[in-house]
């Protein structure tokens, strides 16, 4: 997996989001030509799906063309979009067969603007079931049910995609704590089962800790048919610049350039090697010794939460010759 | 008397049951416990030597003497380990 950053633009300003540490002024879209490329990394790589990301990709004005170079290249095409995209973008998307598109529309819970709303359950009922809601909690209240209506309403794929808001490592983006995951993990618990009655299952994106689910939790969340996971990988963002980053989280770790004999195998073993002493750890104080990530089932929940508990302290001791 | 700093690379974390120092660059890790973890804790409190030794000698019930002999031989192999390092031309001794 590789995600390709298309465009730095974005016409939403989430609180969360994780592209915080890692904006690149003088870049606002990738050109076609630089786009050849990243497919070629792909083809390199062995990597059969193009997964475009922002900013908010559907705004690179030549998004159609990016689209049908995709195509034609053999890519299933995935689109992280916040789901505010122009008609072009959209007329483009609900051409693409089903199977060959997943439009990952990221839906915040209503904010009173009613507009942005709309147009966004517009642009999903045209996708139908390539479009598959995604929801971000980043605070211990969140209320996800207004979820549940809008995917009977759109007609869209009748999965949600759900992510815990990790920090980027200079924390300058809205986040859970560690000691809000217990909280989260009890209302997710019971959002899972009120979906399972409307038939719609919850997916779990990188950063979840298996500790935060009782094994009482998991049964619920299996019979409800829940994707449970534990994972935290070198997703591989490859940003504008042709720069490819762990993920944006962890944007300020550094990044590798993509060099015309880069493959994913390779820039993610690189990852694995920058990040391995810190895997040690994990985003709870308990987690090096929980037998959990002892046995490999659980890495310990987000690098980038992990990373954040480190610190230096400059100390100075003076000791006798 | 030599002056030790914490080796500017080193960053570290307090588990349960242990401290651990991860120097990135070098992609070398330390899970520190015991004593040694002890002694960490103190220096990142900025405790002094002789401080240290006094904690530790009631901590262990173990004489001034025993304490300095083994506190010099952790902060010799964190010297050789990289995670200290002398500040040269500023001791005082």
């Amino acid at each position: 997996m590789a995600n390709l950053v298309i465009s730095a633009i974005c016409n939403q300003n989430c609180a969360y989001c994780f592209t915080t540490d890692h904006r690149q002024p003088g870049h606002d879209f990738l050109p076609l030509g630089a786009f050849g490329e990243r497919l070629d990394f792909l083809d390199r790589s062995g990597i059969q799906e193009a997964r475009l990301l922002g900013g908010e990709p559907t705004l690179h004005p030549q998004f159609p063309d990016l689209v049908e170079r995709a195509r034609a290249a053999g890519k299933r095409v995935v689109i992280f979009t916040n789901g505010l995209m122009p008609e072009t973008a959209l007329t483009c998307l609900e051409a693409l067969p089903v199977e060959q598109c997943t439009v990952m529309v990221n839906v915040n819970q209503p904010n009173g603007d009613r507009a942005a709303h709309e147009r966004r359950l517009a642009v999903m009922r045209r996708l139908g079931e390539r479009a598959l809601p995604g929801f971000t909690i980043y605070r211990p209240d969140f209320q996800p049910e207004f979820l549940l209506p809008l995917v009977a309403e759109t007609g869209c794929k009748p999965v949600i995609r759900l992510g815990m808001a990790q920090p980027c490592l200079s924390g300058g983006n809205r986040h859970l704590l560690p000691n809000q995951y217990r909280a989260v993990a009890v209302k997710i618990v019971r959002f899972a089962q009120a979906a399972a009655g409307t038939g719609v299952v919850l997916d779990f994106d990188c950063g979840f800790v298996r500790c935060i689910f009782s094994d009482a939790d998991l049964e619920v969340l299996q019979a409800a048919g829940a994707k449970v996971g534990w994972h935290c990988n070198p997703i591989l963002d490859v940003d504008l610049a042709g720069n490819v980053l762990h993920c944006f989280p962890l944007a300020q770790l550094g990044s590798l350039p993509l060099a015309p004999e880069s493959d994913a195998a390779a820039l993610r073993h690189t990852f694995e090697k920058w990040t391995r002493p810190y895997r040690r750890a994990g985003v709870f104080k308990e987690c090096s010794s929980c037998p959990f990530k002892a046995s490999g089932e659980c890495p310990g929940g987000c690098l980038a939460t992990t990373i954040r508990r480190f610190r230096h302290t400059p100390f100075r001791v003076e000791v006798p010759a | 008397m030599t002056l030790y700093r914490c080796a500017p690379a080193i960053v570290w974390v307090k588990d349960v049951g242990q401290t651990l120092l991860v120097a990135q660059e070098r992609g070398q890790w330390w899970a520190l416990r015991g004593v040694e973890a002890t002694i960490w804790d103190l220096l990142t409190l900025h405790y002094s030597f002789e401080q240290i030794v006094g904690f530790l000698t009631e901590l262990l019930g173990l004489s001034g003497e025993e304490v300095m002999q083994r506190l010099l031989a952790v902060i010799r192999r964190w010297e050789q380990a990289g995670i200290v390092c002398p500040l040269e031309g500023e001791g005082s001794g």
